[in-house]
């Protein structure tokens, strides 16, 4: 018993995605959810138990019976939205919303007030606030979002409350997504979460290479850019031009590799149970605009911010009577006319993405305001832009334009994204500042690269697992059509070559994965959102 | 209403959403055969459509919408 124990409380101490007891206990939990819990039809019921043991393992009591609160006041309201009507409803949607919205408010953001308030008061002159630090439940930004869009789901009439309070916990704390998303409606879930799965071989591999397709990224590659953002992060009044530079570019390649392998870890752990969770990234460094780099990256977020904040803004009766004003004044076919009132809707959504990353000027610039100003600015500019083509006789149809594009698109997202990092808002301006004051390219060729956190060796190692990543990427890229997906393409390959690739995979993260007794694994980016 | 006469008039609100005079639509006609046919122009174009038939749609028809026929078939059911 006492052993038992033991190994208990040693489990619960790291039971983190990344950690080697979550997925012993993941293999084993596969071979009970197969075998017992389709016999007695119990799959969804062992499902809550893990997600549960999932959760506390990852989070304390206290705060553990605080994520209740929000979820408990959600299930109730969805039981008894549509049995009202008029004032009353709206009110109890609007007293719903608002309350899981300042739930997430008061445990992630407070500071932001505080330094609000504080910044007033220098101006004022009146008594500062303390910051403050306090633990959040574990996802809990994301469980807010799924929350609020199932709250809204029920009452347009998109889905049906889910009477039973277990199956409805078991949705919002389903233990692959609550780590780091995707975020999940209720209507993408329903149908599966709670459906018998039976054991699909096909289906077990591609979820397990899946799985192992995300530890690549996380291991071989976003830890290994981890290591030179650390170094140029941690000590950027020592670097300028471009040693600064590729700090500064590097941190979005960390959070992209980092993000989407703990999505690959998370969607292949799912895929294993049986359940399909929906795509977060869609080869985002392929695109040829902002907006469209926001239609591939982090996709849930987007279409959580589409859907439930700018539909219903540019719906409202206020949008609309402001539409028809600019319409009067400046005429019906005034493009400028039909962009304003846009713009008025996508300054509220990437003020609120912003927001969500971290309450700080930091965040709220570097995800969101910046691409506010891009892509508005973009469509503000674009006769001027298309005369300049026209005049420099650009011809748009080049691979050389479209590769122009793409880089542009690029820079202008990781600029925007290397405010996050940097300890402020006022720092990253400084940061970038740095690196327009000299022109040094000869670091490329003078052996600068290997120190700035990464040795020969490491570094080779990641420059091997970055062309494995963009072959992959470039394989899956392009239209729904012209696409292939890469475990397809290798599960219709012969067993040889097929298990060359598998294992080849596997002991590349064994040998070149960073793990060990100085590692931390724990840390995803997105985990801390 | 014919359905014929729904896409008459859902003719002139594509074209004068999208800028194109050209935009004849039709049963399946969806955001992947216009290449402006975004979430941004999506919305616009719902609104456009409420106002051209003095409707209101309801924000879970607003998302669930796949096509244009789907569009046709509450704007008929609606106007009855």
């Amino acid at each position: 018993m006492h052993f038992l124990y033991n190994l208990l409380k040693f489990i619960v101490d790291d039971f983190s995605i990344m950690s080697f007891w979550f997925w012993t206990c993941l293999a084993a939990f596969a071979v009970i959810y197969y075998t017992v819990g389709k016999r007695l039809r119990v799959q969804w019921i062992l499902l809550l138990l893990a997600s549960l043991f999932f959760y506390r393992a990852n989070c304390s009591t206290k705060l553990m019976l605080w994520m209740l609160v929000p979820v408990c006041l959600t299930y109730l309201v969805a039981l008894v939205i549509n049995n009202l009507q008029g004032l009353r409803r709206s009110l109890l949607l609007f007293c719903a919303v608002a309350a899981s919205v300042a739930f997430l408010v008061y445990f992630k953001e407070r500071n932001f007030f505080i330094v609000t308030h504080n910044a007033l008061a220098c101006v004022f002159n009146f008594g500062h606030w303390e910051k403050v630090n306090i633990a959040a439940p574990l996802g809990i930004s994301y469980l807010i979002l799924m929350l609020v869009s199932y709250t809204l789901d029920v009452s347009w009439g998109l889905v049906k409350p889910q009477k039973n309070p277990l199956k409805f916990l078991l949705y919002v704390i389903y233990f692959p997504i609550t780590t780091s998303g995707p975020i999940t409606r209720y209507v993408e879930v329903e149908n599966q979460l709670f459906a018998e799965h039976n054991f699909d071989y096909d289906r077990f591999c591609f979820g397990v290479q899946r799985v192992v397709w995300g530890m690549f990224k996380k291991m071989i590659v976003a830890d290994r850019i981890g290591l030179i953002v650390g170094t140029i992060y941690g000590n950027w009044e020592n670097y300028t031009g471009f040693t600064l530079a590729i700090g500064l570019l590097a941190y979005t390649l960390q959070v992209y590799t980092d993000f989407s392998g703990c999505i690959d870890m998370a969607l292949g752990a799912s895929q294993i149970l049986g359940i399909n969770l929906p795509e977060n990234f869609r080869q985002p460094f392929f695109s040829s605009s902002l907006s469209e780099i926001w239609r591939r990256w982090h996709m849930t977020l987007g279409f959580w911010v589409k859907d439930y904040i700018l539909y219903p803004m540019l719906k409202s009766r206020l949008i609309q009577q402001f539409s028809n004003f600019l319409k009067t004044r400046l005429g019906k076919k005034n493009r400028y006319a039909k962009l304003i009132p846009t713009w008025c809707g996508m300054l509220v959504v990437w003020f609120t993405v912003g927001f969500w990353h971290g309450g700080s000027w930091k965040y709220i610039f570097g995800g969101g305001l910046f691409f506010f100003i891009m892509i508005a600015g973009g469509q503000l500019l674009e006769p001027l832009f298309a005369w300049l083509i026209r005049i420099m006789r650009i011809r748009t149809e080049t691979a050389s334009w479209r590769l122009f594009h793409r880089l542009r698109t690029f820079f202008l997202f990781a600029v925007a994204v290397s405010f996050q990092r940097a300890p402020s808002f006022k720092t990253g301006l400084c940061m970038w500042k740095r690196v327009f004051v000299e022109f040094n390219p000869w670091i490329f060729v003078d052996g600068t690269l290997f120190n700035i956190g990464l040795d020969a060796k490491d570094f080779f190692v990641l420059l091997f697992g970055g062309m494995i990543m963009l072959f992959v990427e470039l394989g899956e890229h392009g239209n729904k059509a012209e696409s292939i997906s890469m475990r397809r393409w290798i599960a219709g390959q012969n067993i040889a070559f097929r298990w060359i690739i598998y294992l080849g995979l596997v002991f590349s993260i064994i040998i070149f994965g960073m793990y060990g007794p100085d590692y931390n694994a724990k840390s995803f980016i997105y985990a801390g959102f | 209403m014919t359905r014929e006469e729904v896409f008459e008039k859902l003719n002139e609100v594509f074209r004068d959403v999208f800028d194109d005079e050209d935009i004849k639509v039709a049963e399946s006609t969806n955001a992947d055969d216009i290449e402006d046919w975004d979430s941004l122009s999506h919305i616009n174009l719902v609104v456009a459509v409420e106002k051209e038939f003095g409707i209101k749609f309801s924000m879970g028809e607003t998302q669930k919408m796949k096509n244009v026929g789907e569009m046709v078939d509450i704007i008929l059911e609606r106007t009855k």
